[in-house]
């Protein structure tokens, strides 16, 4: 009898203890934000350029979150969907033409032909084109995310994207892809 | 924690003692490829004649590329600063020679890929006059003297060329400091004679990196197959102040791999990802001890460096003192290069070393050796096979990877398990690839996927960074927003206490103010307004009427006798839009719109000022026209613009217009929409 009570007394016991401490996990560890959308916006390239229809990548993110297509990063290209198919694990889409290898790009302005509008600065979402009014406006490369948004507004049009050189730092070591001239003897 | 420390030190105490008793240890892995030195390790340093153009990469080093600090045109003396270092790792580039600056361009570089970098071309006077020289002692400040390395432009001249001065500012406490005479490379004698020759300026140099560093022990390593560089460099050692051991170690491939020569010489392994120094060891190439005693001592900074040249198909090969940016085809012609077809020019060794894209590249200074190899001595390599996983290649590897499933991961382009098989110690040295037997080229597996690795953190970096820009910058324009609102607020909350304080206090104004409202409403009780509303839609008909007739004078004189101040007031708004569209016009469009403005002037505001949006429209239209001509002659696409304009030039205009409208609707449209989905 004393057997019996005593096991009764001890599962019950260990039933309390683990039913506290869960409960005092699942308050402590509650996890607030939508770990997915965080995840997808992880893997987004943070172009920040809207042309996936969103303002920025975070509300891009937390779209694909919650249902919506997947191939709609342009700069992202092939390599984005798939990670993103892969996270999410839903087929790729066959439908996306987003097939062609990315060429990163950075806005240029041509310095002569800027009249100082500002209108550039104000459509950077990176903060990344310095100047004032009536005074000329220049790219700093290395924020530049190469989203395009300053092109459209330039009245001027004196922005170009310009694609980024490859020097011996970024060189991918593709041995047979080497373009070579003939010099003259 | 102090027993740590103190099993620490015994640790270090046995293995200095070991070291002072002779022992040596054994990497892991190593081969024997042919060693062929034979042809120029018995061949003193000699020069060639100076060339008529030096190029000079400001890339010559592993780092940030230099800076110019000279102009196009500018005179310069031997010795002189070029190009100074840019950040920590980088280093200067020195003037070999004197003479005068002739270009700042992009020039082939010494680089397996060919790609072009920035490069100083001097053109010398074949005086060769050295700048003022300022020698420095043993005994002078440490900082002085590191700072004179960095401004030498000093790099490792072993081969990778890291910037010297980086490694001997180190702040770790440094037990060994190992100088590199291994050489392990087929073909290559160029430190080899440098120790036969200069002994004793390598011990100077030495000598100054160990005030410096204030190492417990100094060794310099030199692989057994070179008996006289053994002997000279114990005859120098000698002859100095400071204890140097001179170790002979035994010929294996890689043995001069910095992380492989400090394991044989003090059985400490570098940790993954960790640099010597974290170990207190630093290792530097006996060459570049050469060059810091010649900078420090001699205010020398390095104009030059000694290359082995050799290959069959050089008739005379030898080691040759040759100033930094002499031409790689010229030290050839030198060396009396007969080519083949197909001729490959290898920089470096067989085994790390690349062939060259251009012949007209130029030696850097990590440059120790140019192999002119017929296709017999030097064949290419078969074609590639399937692995069979025979596990050579995990033999001999000496950093202790699996070469074979990392050759998996990279062609599946796996970085994360590339990462996990320490894909970063892999030293390049090819010793995996010369044993397989399906001849698979695994280092250029490795190189390709390090490339692509560093690339994807490169842009994870940079995503992180505009992530972070973006966010900024969205804060900030929300509390600009929130500012302007509370500024607004604050204006309009002291507007109406000051209102309510002048009622209050000033009885005389309220009096007035009484007095004003009275007569305003006297004003409105008689049928006034209505006349007046009556006429101001007559005058609208009618200025609407005088605008369609395209002469602005009489409208104005119609609607004077009706409201002489409402119309002064539409004139003058009608003047300085017609004014604004004007200027706007001249900015925008090019010389063949500046008719249409002179046109303009004389019509109505509205229609100017819609006048000048179709110019710009035109503007771009005509541009894009031009554009898709752009083969074509310029006649051909101003008189297709022409007949546009000639055709419908109303319809065009009235779409334009709309079509902008309704850009402008979506976009906002979208906007809206979308800041609701962000709420």
């Amino acid at each position: 009898m004393s057997f019996l009570l005593i096991a009764v007394i001890i599962l019950t016991g260990l039933g309390l203890v683990f039913g506290l401490l869960l409960g005092y996990a699942s308050i402590k560890f509650k996890v607030k934000e939508d770990p997915v959308a965080e995840k997808i916006d992880l893997l987004l390239p943070q172009t920040q350029c809207g042309q996936c229809g969103y303002p920025g990548c975070r509300p891009y993110a937390e779209a694909v979150a919650n249902g919506d297509d997947i191939t709609k990063c342009a700069p992202g290209g092939k390599a984005t969907i798939e990670q993103i198919a892969d996270l999410l694990s839903v087929p790729i889409p066959d439908n996306s033409n987003n097939d062609d290898i990315v060429i990163k790009k950075v806005a240029f302005i041509i310095e002569d032909d800027c009249i100082g509008c500002t209108k550039c600065i104000q459509a950077c979402p990176v903060d990344a084109i310095l100047g004032t009014t009536k005074q000329m406006h220049t790219v700093i490369i290395d924020e530049c995310t190469g989203c395009d948004l300053c092109v459209e507004p330039c009245p001027v049009d004196c922005i170009e994207m310009i694609p980024v050189a490859q020097t011996t730092k970024n060189w991918n070591w593709q041995l047979n892809a080497i373009p070579f001239k003939q010099l003259e003897s | 924690m102090l027993s740590l420390l103190s099993s620490w030190s015994l640790e270090l105490k046995t293995i200095i003692n070991l070291v002072d008793q002779g022992h040596q240890w054994k990497f892991h892995g190593g081969i024997h490829p042919p060693s062929r030195k034979e042809r120029t390790k018995t061949l003193a340093i000699s020069t060639i004649e100076m060339p008529q153009q030096l190029f000079l990469s400001l890339s010559q080093h592993i780092g940030q590329p230099a800076v110019p600090v000279v102009a196009i045109g500018d005179t310069v003396q031997k010795g002189q600063l070029l190009a100074k270092q840019d950040g920590f790792i980088s280093a200067a580039v020195i003037a070999p020679t004197s003479g005068t600056i002739s270009d700042i361009c992009q020039y082939s570089n010494c680089h397996i890929s060919g790609i072009e970098t920035q490069t100083i071309v001097l053109t010398p006077d074949h005086l060769n006059t050295w700048r003022t020289k300022l020698p420095l002692t043993l005994t002078s400040d440490h900082q002085q003297i590191l700072e004179r390395i960095k401004l030498s432009g000093i790099t490792g001249l072993g081969g990778a060329g890291f910037p010297a001065a980086v490694k001997l500012a180190t702040k770790a406490a440094i037990e060994f400091l190992i100088i590199n005479g291994a050489e392990c490379e087929p073909y290559i004698t160029s430190d080899d004679l440098l120790m036969q020759e200069r002994g004793a300026g390598i011990v100077a140099g030495i000598e100054i990196m160990a005030q410096l560093l204030k190492p417990q022990r100094i060794i310099i390593a030199i692989e057994d197959n070179k008996p006289q560089a053994i002997t000279a460099m114990k005859e120098a050692a000698k002859q100095s102040i400071i204890d140097i051991i001179v170790r002979a170690i035994p010929t294996l491939y890689p043995a001069g791999g910095e992380k492989q020569l400090i394991e044989v010489l003090t059985s400490k392994q570098v940790p993954s990802g960790k640099i010597p120094a974290d170990i207190g060891v630093v290792v530097q190439n006996v060459a570049t001890s050469h060059a810091i005693a010649n900078a420090v001592l001699l205010d020398e900074p390095i104009v030059s460096r000694i290359v082995t040249v050799t290959g069959e198909l050089v008739d005379k090969p030898g080691n040759y003192e040759v100033p930094i940016g002499t031409s790689i085809e010229q030290l050839l012609i030198h060396a009396q290069f007969k080519p083949q077809t197909q001729q490959k020019i290898i920089i470096g060794g067989p085994m790390m070393g690349f062939a060259l894209q251009q012949i007209n590249a130029p030696v850097i200074k990590s440059t120790n050796c140019v192999i002119a190899a017929s296709i017999n001595e030097l064949p290419d390599a078969p074609p590639e096979q399937n692995c069979i996983r025979c596990g050579d290649c995990e033999q001999v590897c000496p950093a202790n990877l699996l070469p074979q499933q990392l050759q998996w991961f990279a062609k599946d382009q796996d970085h994360k398990k590339l990462n996990d098989h320490n894909l970063f110690d892999c030293i390049e040295c090819g010793a995996c690839a010369f044993v397989c037997p399906s001849t698979i080229p695994l280092v250029q597996y490795y190189r390709v996927a390090k490339a692509e690795i560093r690339q994807t953190t490169e842009d994870k970096r940079q995503a992180d960074r505009a992530k972070d820009r973006f966010e900024q910058r969205n804060i900030r324009l929300e509390r600009d927003k929130q500012e302007r609102l509370e500024r607004s607020k604050k204006a309009a909350e002291v507007r109406q206490a000051a209102m309510s304080k002048n009622s209050d206090g000033d009885a005389v104004a309220a009096a007035l103010a009484r007095i004003k409202a009275k007569k305003a409403a006297a004003e409105e009780s008689s049928d006034a307004p209505n006349k007046d509303r009556v006429a101001a839609a007559i005058a609208r008909a009618k200025a609407k009427k005088s605008a369609q007739t395209t002469s602005p004078e009489p409208a104005a004189q119609e609607s004077d006798d009706i409201d002489p101040q409402k119309a002064r007031v539409a004139a003058a708004i009608a003047r300085a839009k017609a004014k604004k569209a004007a200027q706007q016009q001249k900015i925008d469009s090019s010389n063949d719109q500046s008719t249409n403005a002179d046109t303009i002037e004389t019509i109505d505001p509205k229609k100017a000022r819609i006048a000048a949006v179709i110019a710009k429209a035109k503007a771009k239209k005509t541009l894009e026209l031009e554009q898709a001509n752009n083969n074509g002659n310029d006649d051909k696409s101003v008189t297709v613009a022409d007949t546009i304009e000639t055709i419908d030039p109303k319809k065009a205009r009235i779409a334009a217009v709309i079509a902008k409208a309704k850009a402008k609707k979506a976009l906002e449209q979208q906007q809206s929409n979308n800041n609701n989905d962000q709420r």
